[in-house]
């Protein structure tokens, strides 16, 4: 194919154009979607890609989601590659093949030019349930992947515009809710087209070596200003540690993350070889989502204007061992993952701090309160699927306090609305408030984390729930002085007894009509001594 | 009798008078911040004197205003609480959790508009079927009265869980302050935001209270001046959904103002291009700083039901716009890796473009203009200083130029290439990703920048034809005479569509009809004949996102029903291009638009001037001399072939080679793509 390098202009004006194509993909998918992890959490994403792979532009709604579909995609091309056909569409999850965690779907359909494989259109979004042993999917007690829910391992499940429709009839019966699920896969295939049309109107108007040359452009001054930036930070080496809780199970023993950052000839050298081994249940992270992490991280110390594309990703080098809990050996499970997406970033950022002390930040929650469970709901019959996730503190800065409530780093979820939560779930809060004092102390403190209690309206209801950073050595660190904040912790009220009992951090229980389970995320850490008497 | 609109902006206050005999009458004056009724008192008098009118001879007087959205951005708010129930204090703290720029860990989150410390919550719950779960605890919301006192609240907003369905304990809630802290204004959500999601309701009615003392003196404060002037109309104001309303219901909902700016051009743009013909427009309302895109079908601007204040959703019907930092005066950088950006950031009014001689030391559109040529040094706008060409090369070339190694002309170019991308990915956003092919419009160019940018911005999206005011520069004033008088109702209303008793809908729409009644009585005296415009916001069962469909005229029936649902079937397939395997729909929200017409307006705005044979330079690829045109001094019927420049004290107007213009009725400029040779 042809390239034609852009003037500088022009350069411009293409680079803003791609980013709209993934902006406006992003739009028909949040607009056209059903479950309420993605129309009411955001948890998505949408992108165009080179012929080869490579990501060109994101539409960046969540970053737990950027930048990590590009593995799953080379993926996509080394298996089809030359049978690869005009209005086909892929289909994959395989978390040992790019993939993420199971229940994140990711489409991608081609874009042909006069019969050329040009670029390639994407979407990535966490749906409700993908089938498996626990409601949602996702659970720290998942043994092994093949408890986590049905597998895509780079399926054609659209071939030259005719759907498969097998590949449906398999999915619809082996998920827990079928209408949201095809919903949102209609909505993420929906999305693609609206790419590809716009890719196409674009080749149209600019010529296709134009465009081409306007990708290689794009990445190649990503890379150069990436790599600018990165040789204006100090060379020495930064290390830094955190751990998570436990292994998922009640007396395990805490897991290790260890990170040590080096800028070595314009490329950072992110490496985790000091993390633990990985572990024996569904809280591994596989290799894509330890990318988005450190990716997150390196752009907010790059001071946002970088964008994401495959230019960034050239310029950070992520070294993971084999077997260990960022590069997990199949079949281990890791539908929990995010748990340790988090740790790892606030690691990440620890050590970022300690090497750019005027951008040093004390540490954000990572508690990621969250909860999947399944109830027939008395008013209608139907059986429900209520998901919902709550925010802790932010860290403190220099010169200001942390945010209160927030989901921090590579997540940004919203709480699901009360008023929601009780007309479509048979379920009622009982209060939803911010923790007064788990705020690390300093001279500006941390964030409050948010509590929730949710009382059982239906006679019964299985699900699973996790709060991560609940041992108090573990909280959210303070900064130069600042104190820690204050952990999380998950509760459940037996209306039985009336007794309310703090539980393990990651459970699968079933609750009985009246009983309320308690989710409370940490605080952020603090900065700077607090000065007495304030 | 004569129609007059006053649309008072940050810098200057734009009044449009038409009479009785369709002449339009114009008047700017500089605005008083500190006084601001007596810049509308101003601009209202110089009208007068012009016309040689009485202040009785005022039939209609409508008026644009910036308090409310000026009080939104400074967030001088009065001192406001909130009541909620108990349990749920934090929700404006805590609001949707999500933080507004992931990668800035730096920045702190927004401050609600209510301090946590003026939060109460009290005892007492409303269930989701609308039933009292649990009794409202009186003595908790008299020692929070007490407690507000004490701090000195002066505006308190009150929204209690699912007082959407049932309002039984905002309204006592609202009865015990009355006792406890008389004078005190109140806004219950459920008379603000009637749907569910109570986070948006209360940040609504958070943000409205702020604003009730302000916006309350204020309009009293006018109407006082207005009556004692001699004016016997009713004063009516501008509103964000692109109608006025009357000054009553304003003061009670002073949140309908807040971005009721940008609805005037919106609105006045699309009146205008009515006059010759068009229906279906892209408003393009470019000014220093921003440029405002609207869109507009079959004569109805598009409304969108979200929106933000201060950092808080807001939840009310606002005409839905995309406004980017792209005006005359963005800044042109290019940065250490020799990427060239335009805007956001702006060199504003002070010290404004280089050529403006004021200290500007940045490129800015303005001075890509001038370098070009297409603002001359002669060409005189209202309020604005002469443009001095040397400074605005300087900057151009020590900004653009020097770094990017183009010479003065190509980076000129270079500026306002950006500038128009920049406007066209709006455009787009406005347009294809809502499912409207732009081949279809045409672009309606107003502001003081609109009229140079149109040919560019049109070429740039294929959009065939342009259509210039007579006045680009005050459409947002003739905006307050053209359009009518609105109200949106609505309700949170869900059900499954096929199980829809058309009776129990009719009831519903009843009470609606009976609401709205009661807002029209306030403008009886000056309307001339009413509509009722119902819609439904529907959705596929499952789904978050509704789309807004008409209904039928009352009373409801299954046909009409039937035939709203087959027109969210068609939208949807027509926004997403598919239709979902599950096909089954829900309504969520019963809409009511009622509108009260004002008289529709005549115009005959032509000739008069005196022509003026000009010429000047100007670049576009190359140096050659362009025709210069004098607006006052066209007559209907003039047709002028691009390349050429048509002058006017508000706006300039670039025609394009390849364009062609005729002069139509009102005295529009309509611009054509002139047939390939």
């Amino acid at each position: 194919m042809r390239i034609e390098p852009p003037d500088a202009v022009t350069q411009e004006i293409l680079a803003s154009g791609f980013k709209h194509i993934a902006e406006e993909m992003a739009v028909v998918e949040y607009r056209s979607s059903y479950s309420p992890i993605i129309r009411e959490m955001l948890d998505f994403n949408c992108g165009i890609f080179a012929a080869d792979g490579r990501a060109i532009a994101n539409s960046e709604q969540i970053p737990a989601q950027l930048g990590l579909m590009q593995f799953a995609l080379e993926s996509v091309i080394a298996k089809w590659s030359s049978r690869i056909e005009p209005d086909d569409a892929f289909i994959t999850n395989h978390p040992y093949m790019g993939g993420t965690h199971t229940p994140d779907l990711q489409v991608f359909i081609p874009c042909f030019h006069e019969g050329t494989l040009v670029a390639w259109s994407g979407s990535i979004a966490h749906h409700i349930d993908i089938g498996g042993r626990f409601p949602g999917t996702e659970s720290a007690q998942c043994t092994e992947l093949f408890q986590e829910g049905l597998i895509f391992p780079a399926v054609r499940f659209v071939e030259r515009g005719q759907r498969v429709q097998a590949i449906y009839d398999m999915l619809e019966a082996n998920v827990r809710d079928p209408a949201s699920t095809l919903g949102d896969l209609d909505a993420q295939l929906a999305a693609c087209k609206r790419g590809n049309q716009r890719l196409a109107e674009t080749i149209t108007r600019y010529g296709l070596p134009l465009v081409l040359g306007g990708f290689e452009a794009l990445v190649a001054q990503t890379a150069r200003r990436t790599e600018a930036l990165f040789r204006s930070w100090p060379s020495e080496a930064v290390e830094a540690e955190g751990f998570l809780d436990d292994h998922g199970f009640e007396h395990t023993a805490p897991v290790r993350v260890h990170v040590r950052l080096v800028v070595e000839d314009g490329t950072l050298v992110v490496d985790l070889s000091g993390c633990s081994p990985q572990i024996p249940s569904g809280m591994n992270v596989p290799i894509a989502s330890a990318h988005a992490a450190a990716y997150f991280a390196v752009r907010a110390f790059l001071g946002g204007t970088v964008p994401h594309n495959a230019g960034l990703a050239s310029r950070v080098r992520l070294i993971i061992p084999k077997g260990t809990l960022y590069n997990p050996t199949f079949p281990a499970a890791l539908s929990a993952r995010h748990l340790a997406v988090q740790r790892l970033t606030d690691v990440i950022i620890d050590a970022l701090s300690t090497l750019l002390p005027e951008h040093a930040i004390a540490g954000s929650q990572v508690s990621f309160p969250a909860l999947v469970f399944q109830a027939v709901d008395p008013r209608s019959g139907d059986l429900t699927l209520l998901a919902d996730i709550l925010g802790g503190g932010g860290g403190a800065r220099r010169n200001a306090d942390g945010d209160d409530g927030i989901d921090p780093y590579t997540s940004n979820c919203a709480i699901l609305p009360v008023e929601i939560a009780e007309l479509e779930y048979p379920w009622l809060i009982e209060r939803t408030e911010l923790v007064e004092g788990s705020g690390g102390q300093g001279r500006h403190r941390g964030g409050m984390g948010i509590r929730r209690d949710y009382r059982l309206l239906a006679a019964e209801s299985d699900g699973m729930f996790y709060v991560e950073q609940t041992n108090p050595h573990f909280g959210a660190g303070g900064r130069e002085g600042g104190a820690t904040g204050a952990p999380g912790y998950a509760a459940i009220r037996r209306a039985a007894t009336g007794e309310t009992e703090v539980v393990h951090g990651k459970g699968y229980v079933t609750l009985h009509e009246g009983d309320v389970l308690i989710l409370v995320g940490s605080g952020g850490g603090g900065f700077g001594v607090a000065t007495t008497g304030s | 009798m004569s129609r007059v609109g006053i649309d008072i902006g940050g810098s200057f206050t734009d009044a449009v008078l038409i009479g009785a005999d369709g002449r339009v009458h114009v008047a700017k004056v500089p605005s008083q911040p500190a006084q601001i009724e007596a810049a509308f008192m101003a601009g209202l008098d110089s009208l007068l004197v012009v016309t040689g009118e009485s202040a009785a001879d005022v039939a209609y007087l409508a008026h644009g205003t910036t308090i409310a959205t000026n009080a939104i951005v400074q967030r001088t708010f009065a001192k406001t609480a909130l009541i909620t129930n108990a349990g749920f204090a934090d929700v404006l703290t805590i609001g949707t959790q999500m933080r507004r720029n992931v990668y800035d860990l730096w920045t702190p989150e927004d401050a609600p508009i209510v301090p946590r410390e003026l939060c109460f919550g009290v005892g007492g719950r409303i269930d989701a079927q609308g039933l009292e779960h649990e009794a409202l605890a009186e003595d908790e919301v008299l020692s929070a009265a007490e407690a507000m006192r004490d701090a000195g609240v002066e505006a308190v907003a009150v929204m209690t869980l699912f007082s959407f369905l049932n309002p039984a304990h905002e309204k006592r809630i609202a009865a015990l302050l009355a006792e406890a802290m008389p004078g005190v204004p109140v806004t219950l959500s459920h008379a603000v935001v009637p749907e569910f999601r109570e986070y948006i309701r209360a940040s609504t009615a958070a943000a409205n209270s702020a604003l009730l003392p302000l916006v309350g003196r204020y309009i009293t404060a006018l109407e006082n001046e207005v009556a004692s002037a001699g004016i016997v109309v009713p004063l009516h104001l501008m509103q964000s959904n692109g109608g006025v309303t009357p000054a009553e219901r304003a003061r009670q909902l002073p949140i309908v103002l807040a971005t009721s700016g940008p609805a005037a051009g919106v609105i006045g743009g699309a009146r205008l291009a009515r006059l010759v013909g068009e229906e279906d427009v892209i408003t393009f309302d470019m000014g220093g700083t921003t440029a405002d895109i609207g869109i507009v079908t079959h004569g109805e601007a598009e409304v969108r039901f979200t929106s933000e204040a201060a950092g808080t959703p807001i939840n009310l019907p606002q005409l839905d716009l995309l406004c980017i930092g792209a005006g005359g005066g963005s800044i042109a950088t290019v940065d250490e890796f020799g990427a060239l950006r335009v805007g956001p950031e702006s060199a504003g009014a002070a010290p404004g473009p280089a050529a403006y001689g004021q200290g500007g030391m940045f490129a800015t559109v303005t001075d890509a203009h001038v370098v070009l040529g297409t603002l001359s040094e002669n060409c005189k706008l209202a309020g604005r200083l002469p443009l001095d060409r040397a400074l605005a090369l300087d900057a151009v070339n020590r900004c653009v130029a020097l770094p990017l190694g183009l010479d003065s002309e190509e980076a000129a170019s270079a500026i306002l290439r950006i500038a128009n991308a920049n406007m066209a990915n709006a455009v787009r956003m406005m347009s294809v990703a809502r499912g409207q092919d732009p081949r279809g419009y045409a672009l309606v160019a107003i502001g003081g920048a609109g009229p140079m940018h149109a040919c560019s911005l049109a070429d740039e999206v294929g959009i065939p034809r342009i259509v210039i005011p007579r006045h680009p520069g005050v459409a947002a004033a003739y905006g307050l005479l053209a359009t009518d008088i609105r109200h949106d109702l609505r309700r949170t209303w869900r059900r499954q569509t096929s199980a829809i008793s058309p009776a129990e809908l009719d009831a519903e729409l009843a009470r609606l009809e009976d609401e709205a009644r009661a807002l029209l009585a306030y403008s009886a005296g000056v309307a001339h004949g009413e509509s009722l415009d119902w819609e439904l916001d529907l959705r596929y069962r499952g789904q978050a996102y509704n789309l807004t469909v008409p209904l039928g005229a009352r009373p409801a029936s299954i046909a009409t029903i039937r035939a709203a649902e087959q027109a969210f079937v068609d939208e949807h397939q027509r926004l997403y291009d598919y239709t979902p395997t599950i096909t089954d729909t829900e309504i969520v929200t019963i809409r009511l638009r009622a509108t009260a017409l004002t008289e529709p307006i005549v115009v005959d705005a032509v000739g008069g001037g005196v022509p003026r044979a000009a010429t000047q330079r100007v670049h576009d690829g190359v140096w050659s001399e362009w025709a210069v045109h004098h607006r006052d001094a066209l007559e209907l019927g003039d047709t002028i072939v691009g390349p050429a420049i048509i002058e006017q004290a508000d706006a300039t107007s670039v025609l394009h080679r390849g364009w062609s213009a005729i002069v139509a009725a009102g005295g529009t400029l309509v611009l054509e793509r002139k047939a390939e040779a």
